[in-house]
Order: C-alpha cells, then sequence, then structure tokens
C-alpha cells in the first residue's frame, strides 16, 4: 500500500494509485465483517472437538457406548438387517417416494436406520432394534445441555444466524475481499522483498510490514478459501443461467441439481412390483465399488422401474488422500438387475465442472488430510483473520496524527466510528467467543430453547462491546476489551473445573485430547491478550525487545483476535 | 485534494461502485447464460460458467476501479454482456 493512497480518489492517478484507494476503501469497509467470518471460520475447523467441549454429559455416554461395542456379542448379519429395514418399510412406508436403508458402520456393527421421504417431501427417520428388527422409541428426553456447539462458528462463519440473507451478506463480503487481494498484489510494486521486510518499533511502518508479511505468507490460501467459499453457493448467487434454461421456481432448481447429480433417474412406470431381497445387490455394488456399504438408497419403491443405489463408507485413510470427498456408488434396476452406473470413490457422476465443484467443496471443508491439515488451515485461518486486523488498525494508525479529511467537516466523527468498530470487531468478537464457551457453561440445563440462549449471549456480549467501544477513549477500550479477553480465557478452565469437575490434567490423563485442545488453545489466547494488554500499558518497553521477536509477537497477538493499536502513540 | 473535495466528486465514485457490483454481475450473468446457450447437455456447462462468473466479476470490479473515464468504463462492462447475450439468443434460436 503505498503512503499516499487516500490521497487519490476512486479511479484516478495511475494504475496503482487507483487500486490503492481501491485497496484502502474496499479492505476497510469489509474488514470487520471479514475478520468475523475468519476468526469464526477458523474455529470452525475444529467444530467437533468444541461440541464435545460444550456436551460433558456426553462423555460418560460416549465412554460406556465404546465399552459396550467392545463386550457386545456379535450382533446380526446385513443380510437380516437388510431385511429388518425392507420389512419396516413396507409394513409403514410403502407409498414413499425413497427408501434410505443406513445397515451397519463399516464394519458390520453399530446402528440400523431408515430413511425416508414423508407426505410433505419432508426427510423422515427411525432406528430399529439390532437384536430383532423393532423399532426403537427416540427418547423422549432432550439433551441436558441443548446446544449448537462448535456449529454455531460453522453457521456464523456463512449465513450470520440469518439464513439466505446473512448468505448473501457474507457473498458480497468474499467477493469484496478477493477485490482487496486483487487490488493489494497490484498495489505492491516489491511483493517479494517485503515478505523479508519487517521494520519494528517504527510505528505505521510496523503495521505495515504486519499486514504485508501475514498477507503475501498465505495469500494462495487467502484466495483458494475466499474463492472456494463463494463457490460452494455458487447456485444462490449466480441463479442465472438456471433461471433462463430451468426456471425460476424451486422445483426448477432441483430439477438442475437432479441432473447434475443423478443423471438418468428414472420416472415411475404405474406398474406395482415388489422390492426385491437386497442384499444380492449389496453385495455386487461392494464389490464394483471396493467399499462396505453404508446406505443402500430406492428410489420409487414398489414400483417397476424402482432404481436400487448403493453407497460406500470412505475409510479415514482413503479420505485422507482424496480432494473429492465423494464415496463409491453403484446403481443397479431393481426389476432387470442391470448396472446402470459405478461411480469409484472420489470420482463424480457428471463431467470436469461436478468434479471441480466436489474438491472446491473438499478445500474449503478439509475434509482430507487428516489432524495436520486442520492445524495448518487453522493457522492459516488466524493469519488472515491478522490480516484483516492489521489492516483496520493500518488505517487508523496512520490517520491519527494526520487527518486526511475523506469525510469533509465529518471525519473526525468517521475516524471515532472507525476506531471503536476496530476495537469491537477485533477484541470484542473475541470476547463474545470465548464469552459463549462461557454461556455453555453458566446457561441452566433444561430450560426451554438452551441453545438459543447460548447463541443470544454470543450476540449480545458482541452487542455491549460495540457500546462499551464507542461509549470510552480508544485506548481505554482496547485496554479494558483485551483485560476482559484474558480473564475469560484464562479463567475458562476453572468454570470448568467447578461447573462438571473436569479439569486439564484430568482430560489429558484420560486421553481426552479435544477437550485439552480447547482449553489449552483458549489458554494460548489469554496468554497472548495478557502479552498484548502489556505491550500496550509500557510502550516504552518496547524499546527492549529484539526485532525477531516484535515480528512474531505483533503477528501472533492479530492471530489471537487480540490485536492491540499502537494507541498509546 | 482533500480541501478541494466538492459535492461532484461522489458522483464518479458512486457510478464506479454501481459498476463494479450491478455492472459486474450483469457480465457474470451473462455469461452464465451465454454458457448455458453453449450445450444441449445445459446443466453441467452452467455449473462451469458459474464457477468461471465469479472470477469474470472480480475482473469487473478491478476495470471498474481503474483509471480511465467512466463511459469508457462502462463501454467495458456493458458492450461484453450485451454481446454474450447476443450469442445466447443465436445460439437458442438456432437450436429450435
Amino acid at each position: 500500500m503505498s503512503t499516499d493512497a487516500s490521497l487519490t480518489g476512486a479511479g484516478t492517478g495511475g494504475f496503482r494509485q487507483a487500486h490503492a484507494w481501491l485497496h484502502t476503501w474496499c479492505g476497510l469497509w469489509f474488514s470487520w465483517l471479514l475478520f468475523a467470518v475468519f476468526l469464526t471460520g477458523t474455529l470452525a475447523v475444529f467444530e467437533e472437538p468444541i461440541t464435545h467441549w460444550m456436551t460433558p454429559e456426553h462423555h460418560a455416554e460416549e465412554a460406556a457406548a465404546q465399552q459396550l461395542a467392545a463386550s457386545a456379542p456379535a450382533s446380526a448379519s446385513l443380510a437380516q438387517r437388510l431385511a429388518w429395514g425392507t420389512d419396516y418399510m413396507r409394513e409403514h412406508h410403502q407409498g414413499a417416494a425413497m427408501w434410505e436403508l443406513w445397515p451397519s458402520d463399516a464394519t458390520g456393527a453399530g446402528d440400523l436406520r431408515v430413511y425416508w421421504f414423508d407426505s410433505n417431501r419432508q426427510y423422515a427417520a427411525a432406528q430399529l432394534s439390532t437384536r430383532d428388527g423393532s423399532p426403537i422409541q427416540p427418547a423422549a428426553t432432550p439433551p441436558v445441555r441443548g446446544t449448537q456447539g462448535g456449529h454455531h462458528f460453522v453457521t456464523f462463519h456463512y449465513e450470520l444466524h440469518a439464513g439466505t440473507a446473512g448468505l448473501w451478506i457474507v457473498g458480497v463480503a468474499a467477493l469484496a475481499m478477493l477485490v482487496a487481494l486483487v487490488s493489494g498484489v497490484i498495489t505492491h510494486k516489491r511483493i517479494f522483498k517485503d515478505f523479508f521486510t519487517f521494520r519494528a518499533r517504527k510505528g505505521q511502518r510496523s503495521w505495515l510490514d504486519a499486514h504485508n508479511a501475514v498477507a503475501v505468507l498465505t495469500l494462495p490460501f487467502q484466495f483458494m478459501i475466499a474463492y472456494t467459499g463463494l463457490a460452494l453457493s455458487v447456485l444462490t448467487f449466480l441463479p442465472a443461467g438456471v433461471a433462463v434454461y430451468y426456471g425460476t421456481q424451486k422445483a426448477d432448481r432441483e430439477r438442475f441439481v437432479a441432473e447434475l447429480n443423478e443423471p438418468g433417474k428414472p420416472e415411475a412406470s404405474g406398474r406395482a412390483m415388489e422390492v426385491p431381497d437386497l442384499e444380492p445387490f449389496v453385495q455386487r455394488g461392494q464389490t464394483l465399488i471396493g467399499q462396505p456399504v453404508r446406505a443402500v438408497v430406492i428410489d420409487h419403491p414398489g414400483d417397476a422401474a424402482a432404481r436400487i443405489g448403493i453407497y460406500g463408507w470412505n475409510e479415514d485413510a482413503d479420505a485422507h488422500g482424496r480432494l473429492s470427498p465423494t464415496t463409491g456408488m453403484a446403481m443397479f434396476s431393481a426389476a432387470t438387475g442391470e448396472v446402470l452406473q459405478v461411480r469409484l470413490p472420489g470420482a463424480v457422476d457428471g463431467g470436469t465442472p461436478s468434479l471441480a465443484q466436489s474438491v472446491m467443496g473438499g478445500l474449503h471443508m478439509v475434509p482430507f488430510g487428516g489432524l495436520a491439515l486442520k492445524w495448518l488451515y487453522f493457522v492459516c485461518g488466524l493469519m488472515g483473520s491478522a490480516m484483516m486486523a492489521t489492516g483496520a488498525i493500518l488505517f487508523m494508525v496512520k490517520r491519527r496524527h494526520r487527518h486526511q479529511g475523506e469525510f469533509g467537516s465529518a471525519t473526525a466523527r468517521v475516524y471515532r466510528l472507525i476506531e471503536g468498530l476496530n476495537v469491537a470487531a477485533i477484541a470484542g468478537l473475541g470476547i463474545a467467543c470465548v464469552g459463549y464457551l462461557w454461556a455453555n457453561r453458566l446457561v441452566p440445563l433444561g430450560i426451554a430453547h438452551r441453545d438459543d440462549w447460548e447463541i443470544g449471549l454470543f450476540f449480545g456480549v458482541w452487542g455491549l462491546a460495540v457500546v462499551h467501544a464507542w461509549c470510552r477513549p480508544p485506548r481505554s477500550a482496547w485496554m479494558e476489551q483485551l483485560a476482559v479477553l484474558a480473564a475469560l480465557c484464562l479463567l475458562l478452565p476453572w468454570l470448568n473445573l467447578l461447573t462438571t469437575g473436569e479439569m486439564l490434567v484430568t482430560q489429558v490423563l484420560h486421553g481426552d485430547w479435544e477437550s485439552a485442545g480447547v482449553e489449552s488453545v483458549c489458554i494460548a489466547a489469554g496468554v497472548l491478550a495478557i502479552w498484548a494488554l502489556r505491550w500496550l500499558r509500557h510502550p516504552e518497553g518496547r524499546n527492549q525487545r529484539t526485532p525477531r521477536r516484535e515480528k512474531q509477537g505483533a503477528a501472533t497477538a492479530m492471530t489471537a483476535g487480540t490485536a492491540t493499536a499502537e494507541v498509546a502513540e | 485534494m482533500n480541501d478541494k473535495k466538492t459535492p461532484r466528486r461522489s458522483a464518479p465514485y458512486l457510478q464506479r461502485l454501481l459498476g463494479a457490483s450491478l455492472g459486474g454481475y450483469l457480465l457474470a450473468s451473462a455469461w452464465v447464460v451465454f454458457c448455458g446457450a453453449l450445450s444441449r447437455h445445459a446443466a453441467e456447462s452452467i455449473l462451469a460458467g458459474m464457477q468461471v462468473g465469479l472470477v469474470i466479476h472480480v475482473a469487473a470490479a478491478i476495470w471498474s476501479f481503474s483509471p480511465m473515464p467512466l463511459a469508457r468504463m462502462w463501454l467495458g462492462l456493458l458492450v461484453p454482456a450485451a454481446l454474450l447475450l447476443a450469442a445466447s439468443g443465436v445460439l437458442m434460436h438456432w437450436r429450435g
């Protein structure tokens, strides 16, 4: 970013200056929302461990279920399970347009479940006993600790808990991020050199260097994650083609998706035919795709045109090596037994665009590569968050001494607004995220809509942070919110000990690495917040640091969502 | 330049924003429609068109904020969009 970036206007000056202007303003107005999307998206990488930590009552159940599975006698055979499933569906859901049987897990044990489309075309489910095939009544008691767990971060990061409207808002922000990235690259004449440049203790320069370093280091990741995120919902974002050639109704869109994903799906013939014995189909399917059966899907059951699809289980080792997360699938005609279609694991039914779409889903949600890649995504995501945070802070650091009067007589008030938004969007969001974990332990168990209370508290705490940041002078706002963040992070393990009796040491001793990981990351974030707070309180102390430590510190402090402006200056 | 800020300066800024958002969206959508017209098996080529369309929208936004007269900016967005739509119409008519 050139230093005179904001002195030029939109589309004026040279090519590079015009894009410096675009980068500054496009980056600024979207940085707060993008920081929130990035930080929560980064947490969403570890959705399961967070959910595990947030459902402590399940820990005992999980352990008991594992013990039971290990000691239980061999349960019913695959043929028996399939027969029970077919019998149940024939008796209770003869008219459904689709049956789906999940006979067992990949080892042939586990639960037996059946699914179908009910009369409203809604997906419905039942579980059958693996001892006698009778339906198991779902437990009448709701979960003790109703929570959305880590899924809250997933939903928030792509639709802000606001449905389609939220999806569009995040979509616009992601597009703006791509524009800001491209204009940032154009602005940068020395992209390689800047990567090795860090000028510590130089105020504005240091912020610029930190912003450049995290951005350049992770540039491919940032492009990839923003683009694949957009591509995942591209059907919503660019509906023109589907509207012109298929129509604008919901059914038209479904027809398009069916044509993409289920080419050659048969129409019902109207002639009745019993669903045949499924076991031979499953055996043939398993051989064709080389995977154990996960699901048996029957289109138009009871009709002569019925089609039987056998879907496989992806083993962890297979899935880790493949970018496309699809499983194997074999389709048969129920009447003739003819093979209609075979899809090998990792392949797709359609052509290159379908495969690209599947791979982009895989690239964004990282089901491949195992734990190592999840951590890589976590770190890159934090650096992306740091890129937004340093950019937003740099904007204000630049203007603190030298008003640039972009907003005429309102400039001072707009700057104040931006200062407050910086504090609330960066430190405040950190407080809201860890506050969500606190809410999980503090909201009383068993109250109605308990999960909504937790999410309500997440937004409530964040809203308070916004109000606080505008009421207090910027420096005080930074320090107070960082102090609250540090306290909430560092006290979380104690809160857990008080409310559930679990603590980090026992988690490690019991091999509960998921809970231990959540609390360790939380402690690390708290330590960084303390570090940032000390840095802010004793600005003169910075002079004793070596440049290298300063660089790491500046980057990591941002990454924990604890960016501190050089308010002290 | 800040002290010479006049109300007239906000108009080109607004037009560039409109060019980047609506103009870019129109161009990307026209491209998707054109992709659908290319093939009888429309579903796959529409999907490919949508995937590329995102990149087109980003490029159009970059174009809109590049230093050039506003008239040229609009021409660069609207002429390709019109050509793509016209070509789609011809292709569809030709196929029947």
